[in-house]
């Protein structure tokens, strides 16, 4: 009758070595005493409880002990001192790889958290995906054209579909408080505007409907930027007055910063005001159902409403509006939805994802160095970890000094990192290229920073962790001897799997291809030729104050003045008028016809509609191909003649356009002739200009002498032999002196240069190019780098074979050959790979890409040059030394 | 008022209970089984073994008692006893300890009792 046996199994397992006698020995006793005293069950019972808690209570005084003394405090302490202590001892090493982790850290969460920012995150509007902007579209489904405010009237009455449908008319405005003038864009909005986007003022109120009924219509809403940059950011605005187009406002509110739509390009809106405050031309302009510019329709569908169902209920109102004003909208038979946050990111999404595609491979080639870098490391300090191991380390105290190490340099790398990112996003904030969407809401993700160091921190230990396991107790003793130069040193321990570095080589050449092909674009966005002489020109816009010069006439007047002032400033040499000048994205479209005028008819011609002041050609250096440029006589005399461009004078075929009929819609917006036709005789073919940017094609244009349809601004062009830049002041005085209203502060006004102008149109293309050749370098140098570290160590560690192969005769190529084999295999495995994902994958940039074609040859076969170069020039020093290996030394070193 | 002891090992209450009942037992006597029934007779509370061998462990580690194992026994299926004698350092520590209780109970033990 003894107690359970189990329980004296599990006593005898627990109970210190010295104790198991005395510990069963009293629960036996005890046992025996119940019985004898509470009978078998009970006592079987208690002794099982009691049993344990004994082994329990055995084994926690020892795991405490454990855990306080080795585990926890002594040992990490320990293993943290130690880690600096490695680190500082390793400068280079440790540097390298604090600063490829925090390049690769920082530049992946910077370019993902403006990607984050700018493409995935919804826009700043509750239920943002149900918004969309609405256009017209033609009955081929391939024109596209913004609706007139009747349009969108008749779309309002007659659509159920929406929960919110609103216009918005963008409009340059002057403005006036205080001492200060200068520019605001101002939108004038319907009454949806506001609910449709469901968007609350931060300060005040937004506009509402007793706006639009009251008898005052004239109250204005801030953006944050106009508040803080004209009112330096005052609460007590409300209420305030502003002259906005000469006529008062009341401020009533100021927005959000992260709201500014509706954005023209990058310009963003500066103040929202009620349709009913329109200035009169305006109204006028609006009123026609031809008007189709500087507005937008934006819809909100109702949460029921599927866009399916929305699509052909409009389609259903054009088709209806295009049989009852054929002479406007006979094509445009149906209605086109782009949700309004593609309309805003746009082109952006793909140049963005290729720079984060990029910089993924950055981070990914990073990650590739660092699992080199350590697992050169583990083999190197092979003897360290052996000798540790012989004295009794276990392998996982050695891997919990390697993870150690690992994680204080990724502290740090994530610490860099985190400022590279921060002085990124800073960056991209204050200096964004023109077009670069949504700005005001870039900020730093912080938890993509999480996960970038995380990824690093998995791979730093992922491979900390080989290394470490190859330092396996057998092969201890192996290590100790092989390094005491009994053996020789097996050539592949402590290399990175070929597939790996193969892997690099491949990533790297992807991105080389990409920074080559849109260095290629680059390059040649650079050197093309915009059709005009940007040396030299200087360009101002002139808004004329209203409603001083709202007459047409007064209007031309004051642009007469004006150029005349610009001519008398010293070092003008000519002076010219144009109401939109290339290359930007400004300028209207009208429709034109041969012979006659435009009837709205399908053969009617979309035409770029300039008009412009005599010697406009020759003061832009556009070369007149054909015929005569405007002449005085021209201008003072009555409308007929036309001037055309080389792409439009290809309708007429062989025959020379000069002397032909053409009519023409004019499309001066704000006058009252607006739509009417202008029929007259083609006096010269001027040549094709990039009129809307340098990637883009020439358009067709109609220019007409500009007093024959008075624009309601002008941009006046000057020409100097002079450097452009030490014109613009003594310009910016010329016209102050003519008429000091003329606004010269702000966004879009005051004198620039033509090339400041042309750099502009395709700062975004240059922006990308640099980074995506930055990161390329980037890969490049790491990918030299790994190479470089692989070959050196391979000859370190051959060094005594090699050594006895030249003692046996070798030649220096046959070490060479020895020495390259596998890295020249694993080079030109990863070109070919690379080479063929290339191919794949810049297709997906074709877009992006100006006259260069995605598998450019030129382009890939300078890359795997360029990458070959390199490989071997950091594949020269190991195997010089190799080559120069003296034998006999070598062999006699001890170690 | 002045300090009565100024032992460096003050007591823990079940420490000195421990260390009362192992004098009692005397070095012959005294092991963890006897030390357990000592205890719940004279106190009337249960208490658990394990704790006994943690008590044990620690007053042997600060040389407040020393231990030896005996002869082997019938009744305890042949294994031997570990037997406890109290050191003299631990008579010195029980000793404070005790007289730290009393100075402190002094005059109060009627109020003591009477509450009791």
């Amino acid at each position: 009758v003894t107690c359970p046996r189990w329980s004296l199994a599990l006593l005898r397992r627990v109970a210190p070595p010295g104790r198991v006698d005395e510990v069963l020995g009293d629960l036996e006793e005890t046992h025996r005493r119940r019985l004898a005293r509470r009978g078998r069950r009970v006592a079987v019972l208690l002794t099982c409880v009691e049993a344990l808690d004994v082994a329990l209570s055995l084994t926690r005084g020892r795991m405490l002990h454990a855990l306080s003394k080795q585990a926890l405090g002594l040992g990490i302490l320990r293993d943290v001192r130690y880690a600096n202590r490695m680190i500082a001892k390793r400068p280079g090493f440790s540097a390298a790889v604090a600063l490829t982790l925090a390049l690769g850290i920082g530049a992946t969460t910077g370019i993902f958290s403006i990607i984050n920012s700018i493409v995935i995150q919804p826009l700043p509007y509750p239920d943002s995906n149900r918004l969309y902007t609405v256009w017209e579209q033609d009955s081929l489904g391939t024109g596209f054209r913004l609706p007139s405010y009747p349009t969108f009237r008749d779309w309002h009455e007659e659509s159920e579909a929406f929960e919110g449908l609103a216009f918005v008319r963008g409009t340059g405005l002057t403005f006036q408080t205080g001492d200060q003038t200068g520019m605001l864009l101002a939108a004038f909005v319907s009454e949806d505007f506001f609910p449709t986007l469901r968007a609350p003022a931060l300060l005040g109120r937004t506009i509402l409907a007793g706006d639009y009924r009251g008898t005052n219509p004239n109250v204005a809403v801030l953006s944050y930027r106009t508040w803080q940059r004209v009112f330096g950011g005052d609460s007590a605005i409300m209420g305030r007055t502003i002259s906005l187009g000469n006529a008062p406002f009341t401020i009533v509110g100021v927005m959000p910063p992260a709201f500014v739509y509706p954005n023209w390009g990058a310009v963003y809106t500066d103040a929202w005001l009620p349709m009913p405050a329109l200035p009169p031309s305006d109204r006028a302009a609006l009123g026609q159902r031809d008007f189709h510019a500087d507005s937008w329709v934006i819809a909100r569908l109702a949460d029921d409403v599927p866009i399916e169902a929305a699509r052909s209920e409009m389609d259903a109102v054009a088709r209806r509006l295009a049989t009852a004003f054929p002479e406007t909208s006979a094509r445009w038979t149906r209605v086109f939805f782009l949700s309004v946050k593609d309309f805003i990111v746009g082109d952006s999404r793909t140049r963005l994802w290729m720079l984060g595609a990029a910089v993924a491979g950055v981070l990914l080639i990073c990650c590739v160095n660092l699992a080199q870098l350590y697992l050169a490391q583990g083999a190197a300090r092979t003897r360290e970890f052996a000798i540790r191991a012989a004295l009794g380390a276990r392998r996982g105290r050695v891997l919990r000094q390697l993870l150690t190490e690992t994680l204080l340099l990724t502290s740090i790398a994530g610490a860099l990192g985190a400022a590279l990112a921060a002085w990124m996003v800073h960056g991209v904030r204050v200096n964004a290229p023109s077009g670069l969407p949504r700005v005001p809401e870039i900020g730093v993700d912080w938890s993509l920073l999480v996960v970038a160091v995380g990824l690093t921190v998995i791979t730093a230990v992922v491979f900390a962790a080989v290394a470490a396991r190859r330092v396996s107790s057998p092969h201890v003793a192996g290590f100790l001897v092989e390094r005491a130069g009994t053996a020789l040193v097996r050539g592949r321990r402590g290399t990175l799997p070929a597939s790996l570095l193969a892997a690099q080589v491949a990533v790297t050449v992807v991105l080389l291809v990409g920074a080559g092909l849109l260095g290629q674009t680059f390059w040649r966005l650079s050197v093309v030729d915009p059709g005009l002489d940007t040396d030299g020109l200087v360009l101002t816009v002139i808004q004329p104050p209203s409603p001083a010069y709202d007459e047409p006439l007064a209007a031309a007047l004051l642009y007469d003045r004006v150029a005349e002032s610009i001519r008398q400033v010293p070092g003008v040499e000519s002076v010219a008028l144009v109401n939109h000048a290339p290359v930007g994205n400004g300028g209207l479209r009208s429709r034109a016809a041969i012979g006659q005028a435009p009837s709205g008819a399908s053969d009617d011609m979309t035409v770029l509609f300039e008009v412009v002041s005599p010697g406009y050609f020759a003061t832009m250096g556009i070369p007149m191909l054909q015929g005569r440029e405007f002449t005085a006589e021209d201008a003072e005399g009555p409308a007929g003649p036309l001037i055309v461009s080389a792409t439009l004078a290809r309708r007429w075929g062989e025959h020379p356009p000069v002397g032909a009929r053409l009519g023409v819609l004019k499309a001066a917006r704000t006058r009252l002739d607006f739509g009417e036709p202008l029929v007259g005789t083609v006096v010269g073919v001027a040549g094709d200009v990039k009129h809307f940017g340098l990637d883009d094609d020439p358009p067709a244009v109609v220019y007409v002498p500009y007093t024959h349809n008075v624009w309601s601004q002008m941009t006046v062009v000057a020409r100097t032999a002079l450097p452009p830049e030490q014109l613009l002041r003594p310009i910016e005085e010329a016209i102050r002196s003519v008429e000091p209203a003329i606004p010269l502060n702000g966004p879009g006004v005051g004198a620039g240069t033509m090339e400041q102008r042309v750099r502009t149109s395709y700062a975004e293309q240059r922006l990308t190019a640099k980074l995506v050749a930055a990161f390329a370098l980037v890969a490049l140098l790491l990918a030299a780098v790994g190479i470089y570290g692989v070959l050196s160590y391979t000859v370190n560690l051959r060094t005594r074979e090699i050594a006895i192969r030249m003692a046996l005769g070798a030649s220096a190529t046959t070490v060479q050959h020895a020495v390259l084999g596998r890295i020249g295999l694993i080079t030109a495995a990863g070109l070919f790979a690379g080479v063929v994902a290339a191919l794949g994958l810049t297709r997906l940039v074709t877009g992006l890409l100006f006259q260069v074609r995605p598998n450019d040859p030129i382009t890939f076969v300078g890359v795997a040059a360029l990458l070959l170069l390199v490989a071997a020039m950091a594949a020269f020093m190991p195997v010089r030394r190799a080559t120069t290996i003296d034998p006999m030394s070598a062999l006699r070193r001890g170690d | 008022v002045t300090k009565t002891t100024s032992s460096p090992h003050p007591l823990a209450e079940f420490e000195l209970l421990v260390m009362l009942a192992a004098l009692r037992l005397g070095p012959a006597e005294a092991y963890t089984v006897s030390i357990v029934e000592d205890i719940e007779d004279k106190t009337g509370r249960s208490v658990r073994r394990a704790n006994v061998y943690t008590t044990l462990e620690r007053l042997e580690t600060k040389g407040l008692v020393s231990t030896e194992l005996g002869d082997p026994r019938p009744e305890r299926g042949g294994k031997a006893r570990r037997l406890v004698t109290v050191t003299p350092k631990g008579l010195a520590a029980v000793r404070a300890t005790t007289s730290s209780i009393q100075a402190m109970v002094g005059e109060l033990g009627d109020t003591i009792l009477g509450a009791g």
